[in-house]
């Protein structure tokens, strides 16, 4: 065989693209998911009434401070995310190590709804930046994953930069099972080239640091060693703040300097009070905040940060994170990002069926095998566990949200030790087939179980818990699809 | 060069080799293309402006661009080892650009 640049790039592209693929489809589905992490939430928490138009008062608001001061005596650094269009609560916030958790009021009169505990839609953000392992390793990575994506975009972009044109185009769904994978990756990877390419880009240059350190990795031996100081943990406070001021004139003066007209991020130090500019007013995701004295409330300082470069950094995070977005282009970015993630699902099916002849399914080969079906099919059964722990446990259970999680592991756990099994035992493709079985029905079972667990009225916020079924329904339908077609004689 | 009358033990043995050199190419590559990345953190440092978070997010933006770049061509070059000159190239101008007084 002429080892042509083709070739030599096809290698690179199937190895690097299997390999980082396995956990890139996780990712990628996990930040599609997280595109609407704060509808997930609430779909999660029922009990919230997502009743539109309510006015923040007084009231509630020194409620909330009171809540935020119980939080510091307990030792937790907490803050206040004020009602927005999107999300018209009142919460009291903190940091239990992965994700923001904690108390939701009612804007009018300050008291707090009998809310469940949950992992949240913030459970989806978490696994995506992280998969749940911190900044080391979990964060170091997904950005190495990052690169890894970028690799494989440009190695692919050099195999197919002639047949640019015709993939778009190209499409045989009824074709011979290979040449219909091979289309599908192709369509979606050339349809959705500059969304992949930019959220694959973005994703890691928000990181880069993490992954390539700006200190040298043998420093001098005359530098200085710096003592280090005991730093507080992320979330947590040494000694609680004094009972903060009233806070509504100091939310009106802060709106009114930085031109946010709701749903502010509001912060407290031991000796300041920082309201935030919200992010849904822009692409630029800003840290701008205006400070007030915790004691008196006294104006201190306005820190806007307006040079290019800092605006250029804004900007990209701002594309990433879609804060931004108003809802359609927040479907936009759900959709765009389903392909990304069909994108490499497919690719890793591809890179099988190529295999499977010549490999002679030996012992490497079953492995790749269960590896795909663990991630094609485990981490949707996996999510939607998480929606039926959710509407399964009591509501009042304590520590309710880490169970769910765990649930989420268990059966992710045990979709790839039923998929090793199947797999090593020579029986991969029943193994397909149980599983995507077992995922039509908890798919298309969750509205049903929404419906009878009467946890939420269909009075308020009827969009979210029907979009959030109907998705539901829909993943089990697409997954029956594929198991009756799996029953076929293969084409 | 392989022939069509080549045995497939043969055959095996030089799509063995192929892909030993194409991942020695590969772990080359990328160590000089990690090198390089990371002097150009360390050259951002030198960067006009005050704050070092700022200068560290802008290297970010910068070596999450070229480095790929620098991982494709580099496998991508094998005629007279042009990617791996280009990589040590880079890798160069960088430690030098962290070196000399500009």
């Amino acid at each position: 065989m002429r080892e042509t640049l083709r070739v030599h790039m096809g290698w690179l592209h199937s190895w690097v693209g299997f390999l980082a693929g396995l956990v890139l489809a996780c990712i990628f589905a996990s930040g599609t998911l997280a595109v609407f992490d704060t509808e997930i939430t609430q779909w999660m928490q029922p009990e919230a009434p997502l009743t539109q138009g309510t006015a923040l008062t007084p009231a509630a608001l020194q409620a909330a401070t009171q809540a935020v001061q119980a939080e510091e005596n307990k030792g937790l650094s907490a803050f206040i995310t004020l009602p927005s269009q999107r999300d018209p609560v009142l919460r009291v916030l903190h940091y239990d190590g992965y994700e923001f958790i904690g108390d939701v009021l009612n804007p009018e009169t300050g008291d707090a709804f009998p809310v469940r505990e949950t992992a949240g839609g913030q459970f989806f953000y978490n696994f995506h930046f992280s998969l749940r392992g911190g900044s080391l390793p979990g964060v170091q990575l997904v950005t190495f994953l990052g690169l890894c994506l970028l690799v494989a975009i440009g190695s692919g972009l050099v195999i197919h930069i002639k047949g640019l044109w015709p993939d778009l185009i190209l499409f045989r769904p009824f074709g011979a099972r290979p040449r219909a994978w091979v289309d599908a990756h192709l369509i979606a990877g050339v349809l959705f080239l500059p969304f992949i390419l930019f959220m694959a880009y973005t994703g890691t240059a928000i990181h880069a640091r993490v992954l390539l350190p700006a200190q040298p990795f043998f420093p001098a031996h005359h530098a200085k060693t710096h003592k280090k100081e005991p730093t507080v943990p992320k979330g947590r406070v040494l000694q609680a703040g004094p009972l903060s001021p009233p806070l509504t004139p100091l939310i009106a003066q802060a709106r009114d300097t930085l031109h946010s007209p709701d749903g502010n991020l509001v912060l407290f130090t031991t000796d300041e009070v920082r309201i935030f500019k919200s992010d849904a007013f822009g692409p630029f995701l800003t840290r701008d905040h205006v400070d007030f004295s915790r004691k008196d409330g006294h104006f201190l300082r306005s820190v806007t940060q307006n040079p290019p470069a800092v605006k250029t950094l804004q900007l990209v995070r701002g594309l990433h994170y879609a804060r931004y977005a108003p809802p359609l282009l927040r479907w936009l970015y759900f959709l765009s990002g389903l392909a990304g993630t069909a994108l490499m699902a497919s690719g890793l099916i591809v890179f099988l069926m190529k295999r499977r002849r010549s490999s002679g399914e030996k012992l490497l080969f079953r492995l790749a095998e269960a590896l795909t079906m663990t991630t094609v099919v485990g981490f949707p059964v996996a999510t939607l566990g998480l929606f039926w722990a959710n509407r399964c446990l009591p509501a009042a259970l304590s520590g309710r949200a880490f169970i769910e999680i765990d649930l989420f592991f268990a059966l992710w756990g045990l979709c790839a030790t039923h998929a090793l099994l199947m797999s090593l035992t020579r029986h991969a493709a029943p193994g397909w087939r149980q599983q995507l079985g077992f995922l039509a029905g908890a798919g298309c079972a969750l509205p049903l179980l929404d419906l009878v667990s009467h946890s939420h009225t269909w009075v308020h916020g009827a969009t979210v818990f029907m979009s959030m079924d109907a998705l539901a329904f829909l993943s089990g339908l697409i997954a029956l699809y594929a198991t009756l077609k799996l029953r076929g004689p293969a084409a | 060069m392989m022939g069509h009358s080549a045995s497939p033990d043969v055959k095996s043995s030089q799509k063995r080799q192929a892909v030993f050199r194409r991942l020695g190419l590969l772990s080359v590559i990328c160590c000089l293309s990690y090198l390089t990345a990371h002097l150009i953190m360390l050259d951002t440092q030198h960067l006009p402006f005050e704050d070092i978070r700022l200068k560290t997010d802008l290297g970010g933006m910068g070596v999450a661009a070229l480095l790929p770049v620098l991982v494709l061509v580099g496998f991508a070059g094998r005629r007279h080892m042009w990617g791996l000159i280009i990589s040590l190239t880079a890798c160069t101008g960088a430690a030098l650009a962290g070196i000399l007084p500009f």
